[in-house]
């Protein structure tokens, strides 16, 4: 998949590149054991710091959505994720934002439509590419 | 005049002309959001004032190109033994119009983006199968190399078989008419000079060749599928046409290995053949694939296969929008020195034209200039000594 950073954007440089490989795994544009590049040639072909890829990296074996091995390098991590504590992590990135979408007034059934609408969004490209649309 | 000084002459008339030519036309095959090393929107690709510092330099460099032309014609009608040694140094003058044309170019480029306020995404992109493939050295046209390899060992093992039937005294020059004009006695050094500066040439393609292979892909966020496409078909003509000109390169140099070995003298005529044919071979391929191809394959319209979609991914809308704001012109010193702390990559594209790039905040880009300048400066020393012995 083509991982694209902006140095404009609002997130940081690691956590633009954590969001990308999730969004690549759930789209399935990374297939679960698909082997990643290593921290070095990432960085370079980027053209960002190593300890930039390092910190993504790392966080995304703590979330257990890639695996590492000091010799065979990055891997996605295989079928099926390990989800315990997963829902307790979901609520506490949910709520500001449910609470955001309160401020602006969005009742629970628009906002739940939406939550489902970008699930739906990233399913989609999924579904694309294994040919059934 | 001489048939030789006539034939000198028509060597240099060639290279100023390809020089000029290649120099001139740098700006058709960049990039086309890079003007002069400054980074442009694409609807700014129209403006009158970004055409108008495109004719600039085209006349300019049209103009060098002519008086360089015009300075080996006045040699040749001045000093006509001096024709060859012409050919060393009648490039600089070029060369130094040239940048000093590009940085006065920059400079008008960078106030133009400043007073238009072209804003421009600074995004850093990479494909991560093409990242993982080229940590390897997997993918590299190693037949070329290893073709080449074979004949230069081949050389230097037949040249170490005939060395003990050799005479203690050798020649060892020869003068324009081929006659001999210098003796020493045998050394093994000196019959495996050649496939030693032949194997010092096949590591300095192959370090080219790498870096075309490592250097970064560029993404065009209209179509990247097309880009990554074009850049597969990029790397692949570069690195045959590399592979190519290293396998030339080595046959011309151990072309003279006969002679040099005592064994067989070549006519003159013979020898500005195999001089004439071989560069022809190295000059016309670069010129190509240069011109055909732009700069990373921008020039290209490759079938765009499944692979490449599936590299570059449907996530286009999954992405957050990205923000204008001045791109990435800081890191470009004049707008054409790549100096990056952050970014660990050696090799980078350049911003102008189709040559590699290097990434001056890495020390190893220093040992890489350095080295490359030592190589100039005693191939510059070498001949100038060994033409001015012919003059």
């Amino acid at each position: 998949m083509i991982i694209q950073i902006d140095f404009a954007g609002d997130l940081p440089l690691y956590s633009q590149l954590r969001d990308q490989i999730v969004i690549g795994i759930a789209a399935g544009l990374l297939k679960p054991g698909e082997a990643l590049p290593s921290v070095r040639r990432l960085a370079a072909d980027i053209g960002i710091n190593i300890h930039t890829v390092n910190k993504a990296y790392a966080l995304l074996r703590d979330e257990g959505y890639i695996v590492m091995d000091r010799r065979s390098g990055a891997a996605v991590a295989p079928r099926p994720l390990d989800s315990r504590g997963f829902f307790e992590h979901l609520a506490d990135l949910l709520r500001p934002i449910a609470a955001e979408a309160i401020c602006h007034e969005l009742d629970a059934e628009q906002f739940g439509r939406f939550c489902a609408d970008l699930h739906r969004q990233v399913r989609t490209v999924q579904d694309i590419r294994e040919g059934h649309p | 005049m001489s048939a030789l000084q006539n034939l000198f002459f028509a060597i240099n008339l060639l290279l100023v002309l390809t020089m000029g030519v290649m120099l001139t036309v740098l700006p058709l095959i960049t990039r086309k959001s890079l003007l002069f090393g400054v980074r442009i929107p694409e609807p700014a690709l129209d403006h009158p004032e970004v055409r108008h510092l495109k004719a600039i330099y085209l006349v300019v460099l049209a103009v060098l190109s002519v008086l360089t032309l015009a300075a080996a014609l006045a040699i040749h009608l001045v000093r006509p033994a001096f024709n060859l040694i012409g050919s060393l140094y009648l490039p600089w003058p070029l060369l130094i119009g040239q940048f000093l044309t590009t940085v006065a170019l920059w400079r008008q480029a960078k106030r133009l983006k400043a007073r238009e306020n072209w804003q421009v995404a600074h995004l850093g992109t990479a494909e991560t199968r093409s990242s993982l493939a080229r940590t390897r050295f997997g993918g590299l046209p190693w037949a070329w190399y290893l073709g080449s390899l074979a004949l230069i060992v081949l050389a230097a093992l037949v040249s170490l078989a005939v060395y003990p039937s050799m005479p203690q005294t050798i020649v060892t020059h020869w003068n324009a008419a081929m006659e001999p004009d210098a003796w020493a006695d045998k050394s093994l050094i000196h019959v495996l000079i050649t496939p030693i500066i032949a194997l010092v040439m096949l590591l300095i393609m192959l370090l080219s060749n790498l870096a075309v292979y490592r250097t970064k892909l560029q993404v065009s966020l209209e179509n990247p599928a097309l880009s990554y496409a074009q850049h597969r078909v990029y790397r692949l003509w570069m690195s045959h046409m590399l592979g190519f000109i290293t396998v030339v390169m080595t046959m011309m140099f151990l072309a003279f290995q006969p002679m040099i070995l005592n064994l067989w003298v070549p006519s003159s005529a013979l020898m500005i053949l195999i001089i004439l044919v071989t560069s022809t071979l190295m000059i016309v391929p670069a010129i190509v694939v240069s011109v055909k191809a732009g700069q990373g394959g921008t020039r290209l319209k490759p079938a765009i296969t499944d692979a490449d979609i599936a590299a570059a991914g449907l996530a286009d809308a999954l992405r957050p929008a990205s923000r204008s704001g001045r791109g990435d012109d800081r890191f470009w010193k004049l707008g054409m020195f790549y100096v990056n702390p952050e970014d660990p990559a050696l090799f980078v594209e350049d911003r102008l034209g189709n040559n590699g790039g290097l990434n001056y905040a890495r020390p190893l880009a220093w040992v890489l200039v350095v080295v490359l300048l030592v190589l100039v400066i005693a191939t510059y020393a070498l001949s100038t000594g060994l033409l001015l012995d012919l003059v």
